[in-house]
């Protein structure tokens, strides 16, 4: 089967190859005007592995661009870019397999006032990525295509409006599992803009949905979690100048949304209304007044998991959710680089059966300036919390303090941030978080050396212990072209809901997702990377990457391990290409019972590119 | 079954390698075939202008390639020539080589056509002295080369075989000295170089090692002030300055003294918009590019309109936002035609000679 598609594949290449011994230069066919050049390579290739056959033999594979237009480009244009037995031993394609496919797109009447465009996408046998936050990512295999068309109408004087449909699919499995997953998603956009008696007037619709079945590979399930979303909205918005440069705004949006999670099912509507109106009655003074109001709070938590891909249980907060906000802020420019900031912000949501309300009253400084040599800024909130659930005030805090500067060749900066009790989506619920970093660099002639540190922690106020915290560390080093060398290793835990291709670190309260459907992840990964050029047009480099972490769903505890090794060298002689590759994959899940996946592959062949025509 | 197999992938493997010559050699750009330039332009007193060719890469240097060669380029590919990608200013030495900026490319093309060779300076990637933005060319009576870096506000100086010599603007720090160094003249024999500031409406005077005896002007619209300045071009006693937003071109005495200024706004014949290059033919006639109409205009010194040539195009004997210009002892005229990627060549046929000063 596979030697079939490879032979077909030839024959493909050898007929290309013929059907451009006659083209030299641009080829123009009456209004139609046409470019070609890519890549043919000729080599040996084997793959081995503990799960998959050992295969060796001669591989042929290329890449090209046809890009063209009719008439004019403004008229008609258009790109095509197909590419054959393309990986990451024999090209720089990031594929640990061979992949495949061809990658589309074309602009009709860009020049107009009715311009459209058209893509298509389509892999084979391409690689992806499983992802856990924080740590390096896992690694799949499978195919996708994705097809989208939009158009515009932009009629001087009139009303404007675009519209846009976009799908796409696949299906992966991951290495080291028996494991395979699928995603379909759909979206389609109407949007439309009009200027009236100084009014901006916009108008939009949107549908759109998914459905995934995500393999349960952290859990040794052999059923896959099936979750299908759909959300459809439409919504207005206006605006208008005021007097002393002001604005005032007010929008309307309502959505509905269906999702179904693991046999159970939600649906609902969220409107939501906003208005909005800012003055500066003066150079250094800036006011502003916000209010919105959404009759579905519930909604506005499932479309926050919807939105960053995840897929989790609808939330429950019970019938008639809903919320509203009156937000006012006062900035006042004191000082050349400072600033001082006031608001006050009121909000009142009823779920769980209860009212509850809580009000916040504030201020702050921003200030910037040159101190010691370097750069200073600075900006600090602070807030007094009243919750109607507790008779106790609580002290909001937000700072962050930043200064870098040059000395005795060295550049460096540093930066801390902390915050304290900042408001959730659901006013019970605060968080905390610091976070803190550096950076340092230098050069020594045609030696240089760059070192970098990142902290952050972040937790619910009112759930001790369940905080998300990453650290990274990276630094590289060069010495002219001879060597470039760069290591990093990061740190990550905390909780993430499921998402289609992975884990999402969870986006909103934790308690409003059932601990059941949380994932517990801690992980560590390191990697180091080499490349040299020790002399012109050679090409030398190396990278090794491990991860390890475990994870935990519902008692079921999993050990999973990552370990990629990729070397290639490569030497360029005018248009042609000499390259040699290694890849290794390391791959395995303790839950899914199976030892880990072992992966190679090697490469050694020849490349010319063309300009066809 | 197998064996079959591997015979028609060795079968296969043979094609490509035998089509990958074959189509490269079918697919390689052709040689570049002049097309006929604009008729010669007939000039008063029996006077007259041809066009002469234009360039616009490094393979337009290099010799015909032997047999082996060919079939070398055949199966690899020929060699990644070097091309104009944004020229700014021209000169020729003693040897007729044509030495062409490329602040696009970042570094200088020195085409010698005589001796069929080609050589490329840059030092983009200096630790120290680092030229990013080469601007305008000058050479001396040794065929030192001197470019002005507009980016790091210095002058570098090479040989003539493009070695580096050393910058002058260089300053502690690595800094450069000039705020934006654009125009360049040097009078070897006065042992003098003149730079234009532009963005300080100045023209400094140095010695050949950069120290600065004198600067000339101030901003302004009056004699001696300068709105924008950039080229420089010295002839006979005369040190001509393209006064770019005064739409004018002042003379001066190489000593900095005022003599005269031609040239005034508008977009009718004669008037000058958007001044690049100049140069003086020997019979002391004056040659302006103007950027944006494309054209080349010729001005006598008492400012009068001779003639003009060229327009905005893409042919042979055309301009898209011409800039530099240079005329070399037998009136060649190099005009860099900078959006179209290439050097342009007039000659220009006169009825008397002067003898040049300075160069």
């Amino acid at each position: 089967m596979v030697a079939g598609i490879l032979r077909n594949s030839s024959f493909l290449l050898v007929g290309l190859l013929l059907l451009a011994l006659p083209a030299a230069g641009q080829i123009t066919l009456g209004d139609l005007s046409t470019d070609l050049n890519g890549t043919l390579s000729a080599g040996y290739t084997g793959d081995y592995g503990n799960q998959i056959p050992s295969a060796h033999s001669l591989s042929f594979g290329g890449s090209g661009t046809l890009s063209g237009s009719y008439y004019n480009p403004n008229f008609v244009n258009f790109t095509v870019s197909p590419y054959l037995n393309q990986s990451r031993d024999n090209s720089s394609y990031q594929s640990l397999s061979n992949a495949s496919g061809v990658t589309a797109s074309s602009n009709i009447f860009g020049g107009s006032h009715f311009p459209g465009s058209i893509n298509y996408a389509k892999a084979y046998n391409s690689e992806g990525n499983f992802s856990i936050p924080g740590v390096a990512n896992y690694t799949t295999r499978g195919d996708s295509q994705t097809f989208g068309v939009g158009w515009a109408e932009l009629v001087p004087g009139l009303p404007s409006l675009s519209a846009n449909f976009q799908m796409g699919s696949g299906q992966y499995s991951i290495y080291g599992s028996n494991d395979s997953g699928t995603t379909d998603n759909h979206s389609f956009n109407l949007r439309s803009v009009y200027t009236l008696e100084g009014f901006n007037l916009t108008g939009f619709f949107s549908d759109g949905g998914g459905s995934s079945e995500v393999p349960q590979l952290l859990q040794n399930s052999t059923q896959d979690l099936s979750a299908t979303s759909s959300d459809r909205a439409y919504g207005f918005t206006a605006g208008h100048a005021l007097p002393w440069h002001g604005a005032f705004s007010s929008s309307f949006v309502s959505s509905e949304y269906n999702s179904e999670y693991d046999g159970g099912s939600s649906t609902g509507t969220v409107d939501t209304y906003t208005g909005a109106a800012s003055f500066q009655p003066t150079n250094k003074l800036h006011v502003s007044f916000g209010t919105d109001y959404s009759t579905n709070l519930a909604g506005s938590l499932d479309q926050a998991i919807a939105g960053v891909g995840g897929l989790a249980p609808p939330v429950n907060l019970g019938q008639g959710t809903h919320s509203l906000d009156l937000l006012a802020n006062a900035s006042y420019s004191v000082m050349a680089n400072m600033q001082a900031l006031a608001f006050a912000d009121h909000r009142e949501q009823y779920f769980l059966g209860e009212n509850f309300s809580s009000s916040s009253y504030g201020g702050g400084l921003t200030y910037g300036r040159p101190l010691l040599g370097g750069n200073f800024n600075g900006a600090i909130s602070l807030s007094d919390n009243t919750v109607s659930t507790s008779s106790a005030n609580s002290l909001g805090l937000i700072s962050t303090v930043n200064y870098n500067r040059r000395f005795a060749g060295w550049t460096a900066g540093v930066g801390f941030s902390y915050s304290q009790n900042v408001q959730t989506q659901l006013i019970t619920y605060t968080t905390s978080s610091y976070s803190y970093g550096g950076n340092i660099r230098r050069r020594w002639g045609k030696f240089g050396w760059s070192g970098g540190v990142g902290v952050s922690k972040t937790l619910l106020t009112e759930q001790a212990g369940q905080a998300n915290s990453n650290q990274n560390f990276n630094t590289s080093i060069f010495y002219t072209h001879w060597l470039t060398a760069n290591a990093n290793y990061s740190k990550s835990s905390g909780t993430a809901i499921q998402g289609g291709m992975g884990l999402i670190q969870n986006p909103i309260p934790q308690p409003i997702v059932p601990i059941d459907d949380l994932i517990l992840f801690d992980g560590t990964s390191y990697s180091f990377g080499l490349s040299s050029s020790p002399v012109r047009r050679l090409t030398l480099g190396m990278s090794y990457s491990k991860s390890n972490s475990n994870s935990t769903l519902q008692g079921t505890m999993s050990t999973n391990d990552n370990k990629m090794v990729n070397a290639v060298v490569n030497y360029q002689f005018r248009k042609m290409y000499f390259t040699g590759g290694y890849s290794n994959l390391v791959q395995g899940f303790s839950a899914s019972g199976l030892p880990a996946a072992n992966v190679s592959s090697f490469y050694l062949g020849v490349s010319r590119w063309f300009n066809f025509f | 079954m197998r064996c079959a197999h591997k015979l028609s992938s060795v079968v296969i493997l043979l094609l490509v390698l035998l089509l990958l010559p074959i189509t490269a050699w079918t697919a390689r750009p052709k040689a570049k075939i002049d097309e006929p330039g604009p008729p010669e332009l007939e000039l008063e007193g029996g006077r007259k202008l041809i066009y002469e060719r234009g360039f616009s890469s490094e393979r337009e240097v290099r010799p015909k390639r032997g047999f082996w060669h060919r079939v070398v380029d055949v199966i690899a590919g020929e060699p990644d020539f070097k091309n104009l990608v944004r020229p700014y200013s021209v000169a020729t030495d003693s040897h007729g080589r044509i030495i062409v900026t490329d602040p696009g490319a970042g570094g200088v093309h020195i085409f010698d056509f005589a001796e069929q060779k080609y050589k490329f300076i840059e030092r983009r990637e200096k630790d120290k002295d680092a030229m990013l933005g080469p601007q305008c060319v000058a050479v001396d009576a040794q065929d030192n080369i001197y470019v002005t870096d507009s980016e790091t506000g210095k002058v570098f100086v090479f040989n003539s075989g493009g070695k580096y010599q050393r910058a002058i603007g260089s300053l502690k720090g690595g800094e450069g000295y000039f705020k934006r160094p654009t125009g360049i003249a040097v009078d070897s024999a006065a042992q003098r170089i003149y730079v234009t500031d532009t963005l300080r409406d100045q023209i400094f005077m140095m010695d050949m090692q950069g120290n600065i005896l004198q600067t000339i002007g101030k901003r302004g619209g009056g004699d001696l002030e300068f709105n924008f300045p950039t080229e420089l071009k010295l002839d006979g006693r005369d040190l001509i300055v393209v006064d770019a937003m005064n739409f004018r071109v002042q003379v001066l005495g190489r000593d900095g003294s005022f003599r005269y200024a031609i040239g005034k706004l508008g977009d009718s014949s004669g008037d000058i918009f958007r001044p690049k290059g100049i140069g003086v033919d020997s019979e002391g006639d004056l040659y302006i590019v103007d950027g944006v109409w494309g054209v080349v205009q010729v001005f006598n010194r008492e400012g009068q309109l001779l003639y003009y040539f060229g327009g905005r195009g893409t042919h042979a004997g055309e301009f898209q936002l011409p800039t530099g210009l240079f005329i070399d002892h037998d009136d060649r005229i190099f005009i860099v035609d900078s959006y179209n990627r290439r050097i342009q060549v007039f000659h220009y046929f006169g009825m008397k000679k002067t003898t040049k000063e300075g160069m």
